[in-house]
């Protein structure tokens, strides 16, 4: 059986660190272990802090991603 | 709160659409006082070099939904009558606008101070990001002061 994956939306710098707008990503059981693997799989990530969106709403390490939800990765917002 | 049509802007934000944005909040709400904030892109000069303009990018669903939610919360708090916020997406020059905040209300001092706290709610909550471009055409991103 095919592995399950999530797309996952990068904006600002991420999108350079992760080398484009969007990635793929396994399932995983929640935020904190969703950021363990992006750390390792793109090293460039260590030095920038970033929040997790799921469904437009910043996410917390502990919160799960449901299956079809909207995933993004946000650096700090430069805006104005 | 009447409904914003649109929160992005392709490119600068002209005095021209802020004058229009003005004479429809007077037709639809009547008002005592505006209070506007237009936010410019400065020329800085860095160790990279002049900054020739600001090229913005956004998360415009999350936007549009935050800035809804933005505008909900200082409408109630404040008693505006109307709330409107533009910000520019892709490339604005030094001396152009990028950012425009109009509210209203009834008295001036509810105008003045929701339009103050929008501003800062919006350098905070909004998912748009802004990357400066220098004359030599090397870039930074950039960072907002608290």
């Amino acid at each position: 059986m095919e592995a399950k994956e999530i797309t996952v939306l990068c904006f600002g710098v991420l999108a350079e660190k992760t080398g484009g707008a969007t990635l793929k990503a396994p399932i995983h059981e929640n935020v904190c272990k969703f950021r363990q693997w992006l750390l390792h799989t793109y090293p460039g990530l260590n030095s920038i802090s970033f929040n997790v969106s799921i469904n437009y709403k910043i996410a917390s390490n502990e919160d799960t991603i449901p299956e079809g939800s909207e995933v993004a990765l946000l650096p700090p917002y430069s805006g104005g | 709160m009447p409904v914003q049509d649109m929160l992005f802007i392709q490119g600068a934000i002209s005095a021209d659409f802020i004058m229009r944005q003005i004479e429809k909040i007077q037709s639809e709400s009547n008002p005592g006082a505006y209070s506007l904030f237009a936010g410019q892109v400065r020329p800085d000069v860095h160790e990279k070099g002049t900054v020739m303009g600001i090229d913005y990018t956004a998360y415009e669903k999350m936007a549009e939904h935050k800035a809804e939610e933005l505008r909900s919360l200082i409408t109630e708090k404040h008693n505006l009558t109307s709330v409107c916020i533009y910000h520019s997406i892709g490339f604005v020059k030094a001396g152009e606008i990028s950012l425009v905040v109009i509210t209203a209300s009834k008295h001036r001092k509810a105008a003045i101070e929701g339009c103050s706290e929008l501003v800062e709610l919006i350098k905070t909550e909004l998912p748009v990001w802004g990357r400066e471009v220098y004359d030599d055409n090397q870039y930074k991103w950039k960072e907002n002061n608290p």
